[in-house]
This record gives structure tokens, sequence and C-alpha cells, in this order.
């Protein structure tokens, strides 16, 4: 079926995950359906404009990319009458839509689609294109569950080229060419330099940094977010060091340089630049996968420790392609001790071991590669909603 | 109203003007704690089985239709045979109107049968049923704390997982929502 209208609806919960990730799709999703009108409504335009300096938190309705962006919190009565409802819904992360939206699309639209969080559970597939009966009207409902197999939802690849770099000084040209100026003079001894981003929830980086410190080879870390700026600073005061007043520290071989906020395609980029990348959530924990280099993840802490049944869950996916054992179970070790805090502190010590991973980078980055092209050729979420929406209703939900 | 997590097989609800019998629920724990819900679900006046899924939260109209206490005397892949305890009168259900119910069925045991319209549409278990361990693996002595779990099979055939010092013979207690052990019986 061909949609000309597409509605998607997105609420900012915290952080930039949730509306990082639906800025991300509607862009894929309108590169292509170039054909359909394309609105996406959010209810916090003021951290939408953090990712996003083109959005302007003041306006109800602004246009930007070729889609329609409206302020949610504003919708009333009045403005969903001139707006209208779209044949095509997007719920995203099953956001709340608007009831005074909601009244007109159960008879007005055509299909809702829930889009859910990224999952590498196994029950995911089992949930994937599932109908969701609806209390009224003819709309009819379904489930869309991103994940790492053929059998669920897929990823939202990255929309920029993979990058090329055949020796250390063009790596580092290039790295330079994704980040502001005033770092580059940071970033030199490409020959021998580890090069890592870090993009964490606030933890306790203390064995992390004493690893790098170790490391037979001298070790930069590109920071991200504020929260992993903070854990550094901490770790840094804790190992008796003063942070710097600058963005940067230098301890030993050790290079920290806190990172302002880059784009999107940018920070895609710069992770395939990289030997390895330390990431959180679920938009992030995407780009790792697709950039074909050694990640470790950070996820999301949960009630009763749950994040350790996904990151268990992503490890068990991951054993196709890191096949040695002994490579297999360290890394499978790292990741769950990596997650294995209490609550977001600083404060509460670890007990990962990174210098297997740092010593074996090489070794993942083929793995991860390997991972990184199954998931481009046979997981491309946009590809499998655009194929769904194509179908329906003819479709086995 | 119910919320779609507290929907167990045999609750009826109505959705857009339709009644539907659930015939299986599975809770699953998504991102931030949020959990969803996939049922299976039977239209009660087309027949028409539905997969569906729903986020934990959702309220559904509950229904109560007319229940007779029945019991269970024989079954095999097709059908499956009640009896009326107070007019002895048989009905017949299919394995998928028995749905989970079908995991913890004991002949002789006594169940609510969901009637609608004079014909058995499904049964309604109780919350918390005991059932025999069958086979399981040796319990471990020491081991009381019951957070690490064996897998065992119960006199129905159906494997559940229970605490390590549970041994062959032992009664427990299960919670037939969510196939969770409970106790010891």
């Amino acid at each position: 079926m061909t949609f000309s209208t597409i509605d998607i609806f997105c609420n900012v919960v915290d952080n930039f995950g949730d509306i990082g990730v639906v800025y991300r799709f509607a862009r894929a999703l309108k590169a292509a359906l170039p054909n359909s009108t394309m609105r996406v409504f959010v209810d916090d335009l003021v951290t939408f404009k953090v990712i996003c300096s083109a959005i302007d938190p003041q306006k109800a309705v602004q246009e930007f990319e070729s889609i329609t962006w409206i302020d949610s919190s504003r919708l009333d009565e009045t403005l969903v009458a001139q707006l209208g409802v779209a044949e095509l819904v997007f719920e995203t992360f099953a956001c709340e839509i608007p009831q005074v939206y909601m009244k007109r699309a159960y008879y007005e639209s055509t299909l809702l689609i829930n889009l859910e969080h990224l999952s590498a559970e196994e029950w995911v597939e089992g949930y994937h294109e599932k109908e969701s009966l609806l209390p009224e009207g003819t709309l009819k409902k379904f489930y869309f569950m991103p994940g790492f197999t053929e059998r669920t939802g897929g990823l939202i690849l990255n929309t920029t080229h993979p990058i090329s770099v055949t020796t250390p000084n063009e790596r580092l040209d290039a790295i330079k060419s994704l980040i502001p100026d005033q770092i580059h003079m940071y970033l030199h001894n490409p020959e021998n330099m580890i090069f890592g981003s870090v993009f964490t929830y606030t933890r306790n980086l203390d064995r992390f940094v004493e690893d790098c410190i170790s490391h037979s080879k001298p070790v930069t870390l590109l920071t991200f977010g504020q929260k992993t700026i903070h854990s550094f600073r901490k770790t840094l005061e804790n190992c008796h060091l003063t942070p710097s007043q600058r963005s940067v520290h230098i301890v030993e071989a050790c290079t920290i340089i806190e990172m302002p906020f880059i784009p999107q395609p940018n920070y895609d980029q710069l992770l395939q630049l990289m030997d390895f990348n330390i990431v959180r959530g679920e938009d992030s924990l995407t780009r790792a996968v697709l950039s074909g280099k050694p990640f470790i993840w950070n996820a999301y802490l949960q009630d009763n420790r749950y994040q350790i049944v996904k990151v268990e869950a992503l490890c068990s996916i991951m054993h196709r392609w890191i096949a040695n054992s002994q490579d297999f179970e360290e890394y499978q070790r790292l990741m769950i001790a990596f997650n294995s805090v209490p609550n977001e502190s600083e404060m509460h010590p670890t007990n990962e071991n990174f210098r297997y991973f740092l010593n074996n980078l090489k070794k993942f980055e083929h793995s991860i590669n390997e991972m990184s092209y199954f998931m481009t050729r046979n997981c491309d979420l946009i590809k499998k909603i655009t194929t769904f929406i194509r179908d329906y209703p003819n479709i086995n939900g | 109203m119910k919320l779609v997590e507290d929907l167990r097989a045999g609750n009826t609800v109505k959705v857009n003007g339709n009644l539907f019998i659930v015939q299986k629920a599975i809770y699953n724990k998504g991102a931030r704690g949020a959990s969803s819900v996939k049922m299976k679900l039977k239209n009660l006046a087309t027949g028409a089985m539905n997969e569906t899924v729903y986020r934990a939260g959702e309220k559904f109209d509950d229904v109560v239709l007319e229940r007779k206490q029945m019991q269970y005397l024989y079954g095999n892949d097709d059908f499956y045979t009640f009896m009326d305890q107070e007019n002895y009168e048989q009905m017949d259900l299919t394995k998928d109107d028995l749905g989970d119910a079908l995991n913890y069925l004991e002949e002789q045991m006594v169940i609510d049968v969901i009637v609608y319209e004079g014909k058995a549409v499904g049964v309604e278990l109780p919350i918390v049923v005991e059932c025999e361990i069958t086979y399981t693996e040796p319990a471990v002595r020491g081991d009381t704390g019951g957070k690490v779990l064996k897998a065992a099979t119960i006199n129905t055939g159906y494997e559940i997982q229970v605490p390590l010092y549970v041994n062959i013979g032992d009664k427990v207690k299960m919670d037939t929502r969510t196939n969770e052990f409970m106790s010891r019986a």
C-alpha cells in the first residue's frame, strides 16, 4: 500500500536516546519514501535542538530537511483540525500520542506502527510485526521490533558512506575532518596511537583508565556526553590527579579529550575510524555495531540488574562472529563486568579487566566487521519497514 | 478495567466491540523496565485467532462470562473432555481453547470452564496450582536461597524452573500466570 502522508510521534523521555533515534529514523524513512509527506511530532524541541541546531523551539510548526517538525506539546483540537491526521502513523517506543490526535486517527488513519526499542533478546522475533488490537475505530496497529536477526525489524543503517583509510596519516586526517579544529592539536603520533571513543552513563572508570595507561601503546580517548566527561573527571580525582582546566587531560601515555556535541553523521563516521568504541544506550550501540570496530556496550540500567539479561543476549548474538572460545569468554566477561553496577554512580567500584580486549583489538575487529557486514546485508530496518508498509494489509502478522 | 499484565489464559476481554478469550499471555521486559505482553486471543464470535502485542499498562474492558466447575476427564491431541460437576454433562475443548492451561492440566482436576452461548470456550486455572516433580537433576545441598534455578519436569510433562534444592517427588506450588515457582507445597 502506498501512503502519501506519514506522521511520526516522539516523546523525549531522558537524555537524547529517543529523539536521536527518531531524528535518524525520520530522515532515513523520508529518503526511502521521498514522495510521502512526512511530519514529526516531538514534545520537547529544546532537547531536540541540542542534536539538531536548525530547530527553533519557539515555533509550533517548522520545515527542515523536507520534513515538517511539530511541537506536539502544543497540539489541541484546533491545531489537529488544521493539520489533519496522516494515513500512516508511527508511535515510537510506545509513546503516548495525544488523545486529540488519536480520536481522529482511530477513524481516519489507516495504519499505526509502534517502533519499539532495540533488543537482542530472543523473544523479540515473536513480537515483531504482531498486531495490537485498538479499542475503537478502523485503524490497525502493529508492533515493529528492531533487532539483530533477519526475523526482527533490524537496525537503522548509517546514511553516510563507510569511511575508507589505508594509512595512519590518512586516518588522522579523516578524524580531524570530523571534529572541531580546537581538538586537532591534541591528535598526533598516528603510527603508534590507539584511538578510542567513549560515551557512557555516569560510572566508575578507574579500571578502564588504569588499563589504558598500562597498555603497550599510547591511547587517546575521545569522550562524549556530560555523564562520560563527569565520570572521567572523577576518575582523575580518584587517581589523585587534578583534572585539567582545559578539555584535555594527559595521564602518562593516555590522553583523555572531552569532546563537544558533534552531528550524527560525523559521530557515525568517527566510530569507524577508532580502534575501539565504548557506547551507551540504543542508537550508539547500533552505530558501534555498524562501525565494524570492537566495542563495549554500557546498557541502560534497569531494576534487578535486568540490563545483564540484555547484555548476555547481545553477547549470545555476537558469539556467531566471535567464534574463538577464549575471545568470546573474555569479551562476555568484560561486557557483563562493565554492566554489573547497581546504580548510575561514579562511586561504585567495578572489577572489569580491559587488558585482553585492548591487546586483541585486531582479532575483535575482524569479528565485528563480519557482524557489521551481516547486519548491513540482512537487517536493514528501513528496507524491512517499507516492505511491511508496501505489503500491508497482505502481511503475516 | 484490567491491566494487560494482569490478564491470563481464560480471561475474557472486550476490544472494539468484540469479545476475545485470552488463550496465552507472555510477559517480557523491554528497555527502561517497560514490559510488553504477547497474547493469543480468540474472537468468540468468529473463532479467529489473533496473536497480539501490548505494552504493560494498557487497559482492557474485562467481561465475566458464565463459568462452570468441571472435572477434566481425558484428552488427546484433538479434544479434551470435561464433565459438569452438577449435571454430569460433558463438553469438549480443543488444544487451542486450553492454551497455557494445558501445561498444568491433570486428569481429575476440577477447574472453571468458561461458557459462551452454551459452548465451552476456555478454561481458567487457579492462580496457584500444585504439581509433582517427576524429573530433575539431584538437589544441591546447602542451596536454600532459591535464586539459582534448574529445569524440572512435572507430572503433566511440562518443564518448569525450580530452585536447586527441589527433588524428584517433591510437590511444588506454581504461579500459573507467570509459570514461576512459588514454594514447596
